[in-house]
């Protein structure tokens, strides 16, 4: 399996609208293609496709629980945990789920062996396939919960690897959660818009793939009469523009309202075949 | 706030910041939480007067001459950081969450935590106004503690120079960064698109406003890009009894301005006109309050 990681940095550049049609050309292509959407915050991808979910599974943390029976307050779970999520009150040892990260070292520690772990639901995740045909899978996480990490983790972990092509649409941004998705990707496409703004959180981007050395190539959405310039700031950034789509009303109006670009205006299917020949020149 | 990235909160954000220095009598202090992609300061002509390292958390390092290459580390983490490589542990930085675990499976003191520089925490002035934002390296962690930061380090400005409000240009999503952008605040502006996937994140955005009982209220941008869809969604809105307080139309002076590095407010047209209108209608009276 080739696994490729929509990314942006900046939010709202087309990350799913190039990850939903890629894998629609993929799959229109012979390929057999799968789907995942790991920006399990702001899960979009269904949106475009007619997802039909087979299997479903919650996505659980760890959590502690104490037993006051044998919990002594004696203070060292509080102490190491790294992440705040333990209080000890006059008269109850209190665990703040949000902060927890589920590592398991205070019930490692505890010297009354007073801490178990015990599951808490933080998000779930969806697989199936899309009516068009091809492998899809979404991770969703819960209100209030902060951190996507392992619905992610969980999707990459439980879909099903016999796709011969794998599209990851990563969530914004450049940290913890874009780190997570990239992992064991083949190839990072990352999308951008020419202006300051997408130039700036490209940046972020390309420092990132760069890091887990993935290989890359960058999109310029919504390209225009004044974008020549930002193809030679990526240059410089040693980085190669593989592809370009147009700024073009009818395609901000076919996103809207949830429709594949390929299927309503097939004229930009070079854009996407281009795309997918640089992957392959990327995998060679 | 947006919950779905790329809808305007920035552009939205500099043009307020920017009406506010017309309106003296109501003086603010501007913040940037999206410190993953930090981008107000490139409209607001940012002076960066002072850069504090930020230290958000502690990271795993092996000492090789110690490690056996046991692997009892390897087995606690539940992060997947740590691979034996050649009998010694490794620890991927990008992966460690600084948990602790291993330090305490190694019985042979051969693992310590030690503080990590993750980014920079920023102050200045930008149009003659206190600004304050966050740089995360990226990679990094801790996102949601370097907003706390700047949203500290911007409320101390704010009571240091006797500035009644703070206008927070915030993280997407939902997950810490943007529970960290809304944490504290006195009300929240949701900016959305007329799309599918803008009305979805709002809704979720929405939730989590709720979830931690915060108030809002909703601008939709780019409103003319599908007028159906934007009919409908302030129609939902209306119906759950969300104030929308306003809407701004496409307009090409947005981008011009961007690329120019102002507030698309300095710039003129018809989104201006329409953000001068809600600024004089709905938040000026919001910052005299």
């Amino acid at each position: 399996m080739y696994s490729i990681t929509v990314l942006s940095g900046k939010g709202g550049t087309g990350k799913t609208l190039f990850s939903t049609n890629l894998a629609w050309l993929f799959h229109q292509k012979g390929t057999t293609a799968q789907l995942l959407d790991v920006d399990a915050e702001e899960p979009n991808a269904s949106l475009f496709v007619k997802f039909i979910p087979i299997h479903a599974q919650n996505v659980e943390k760890w959590i502690p629980h104490i037993d006051e029976n044998l919990c002594d307050r004696c203070g060292l779970c509080m102490k190491e945990c790294q992440f705040s999520a333990i209080t000890i009150a006059p008269k109850k040892t209190a665990v703040l789920a949000a902060l927890c990260h589920g590592c398991g070292l205070c019930a490692k520690i505890c010297p009354q062996k007073a801490i178990t772990e015990v599951p808490k639901t933080i998000g779930n995740i969806r697989l199936g396939k899309t009516e068009e045909g091809f492998s899809f899978g979404e991770g969703i996480l819960n209100i209030g919960e902060p951190s996507a990490v392992p619905v992610i983790r969980q999707l990459k972990k439980t879909a099903s690897k016999d796709s011969e092509i794998r599209i990851l649409d990563a969530p914004p941004g450049a940290s913890c959660a874009v780190v997570e998705s990239l992992a064991g990707s083949d190839f990072a496409l990352l999308v951008t818009e020419p202006t300051p703004f997408g130039m700036h959180d490209l940046r972020a981007a390309i420092a990132v793939v760069s890091e887990m050395k993935i290989p890359f190539g960058v999109v310029l959405n919504r390209f225009d009469a004044g974008s020549t310039a930002y193809v030679e700031e990526i240059r410089h950034l040693d980085a190669e523009v593989i592809a370009t789509l147009p700024f073009d009303r009818k395609i901000a109006s076919a996103y809207a309202e949830g429709k594949l670009i390929l299927k309503e205006l097939p004229k930009y299917r070079p854009v996407f075949e281009q795309i997918i020949e640089a992957i392959g020149r990327g995998s060679a | 706030m947006s919950g779905k990235g790329g809808t305007g909160k920035t552009t939205v954000a500099a043009s307020f910041a920017y009406l506010s220095k017309t309106h003296p009598e109501s003086p603010i202090v501007i913040a940037d939480a999206d410190v993953d992609a930090a981008n107000l300061h490139l409209l607001l002509a940012f002076r960066c007067e002072n850069k504090d390292q930020y230290v958000g958390g502690k990271k795993a390092f092996v000492e090789p001459s110690r490690c056996v290459g046991c692997g009892e580390c390897e087995s606690v983490c539940r992060f997947e950081a740590i691979k034996m490589e050649e009998s010694c542990a490794r620890i991927n930085p990008l992966f460690c969450e600084g948990c602790k675990a291993c330090v305490f499976a190694c019985k042979y003191d051969a693992i310590s935590m030690e503080s990590v520089h993750s980014g920079w925490l920023r102050d200045g002035s930008a149009i003659g106004m206190p600004f304050v934002d966050g740089d995360l390296f990226p990679g990094e962690e801790t996102s949601g503690k370097l907003v706390t930061e700047v949203r500290k380090r911007a409320n101390e400005n704010a009571e240091r120079e006797k500035i009644p409000s703070v206008i927070v240009d915030g993280a997407p999503g939902i997950g810490c960064p943007a529970i960290s952008s809304i944490t504290g605040t006195y009300a929240i502006i949701i900016v959305t698109e007329p799309s599918a996937s803008g009305w979805h994140d709002l809704e979720r955005m929405m939730e989590t406003a709720d979830h931690f009982k915060v108030p809002y209220s909703v601008m939709i941008n780019k409103s003319d890009l599908n007028e159906t869809y934007s009919q409908w969604v302030e129609e939902k809105l209306k119906q759950k009894g969300v104030d929308v307080i306003g809407s701004l139309p496409f307009d090409e002076n947005v981008m011009i301005a961007t690329r120019k590095g102002i507030p698309v407010i300095q710039m003129g047209g018809p989104a201006a006109e329409a953000l001068a209108r809600i600024w004089r209608t709905k938040i000026l009276p919001l910052l005299s309050d």
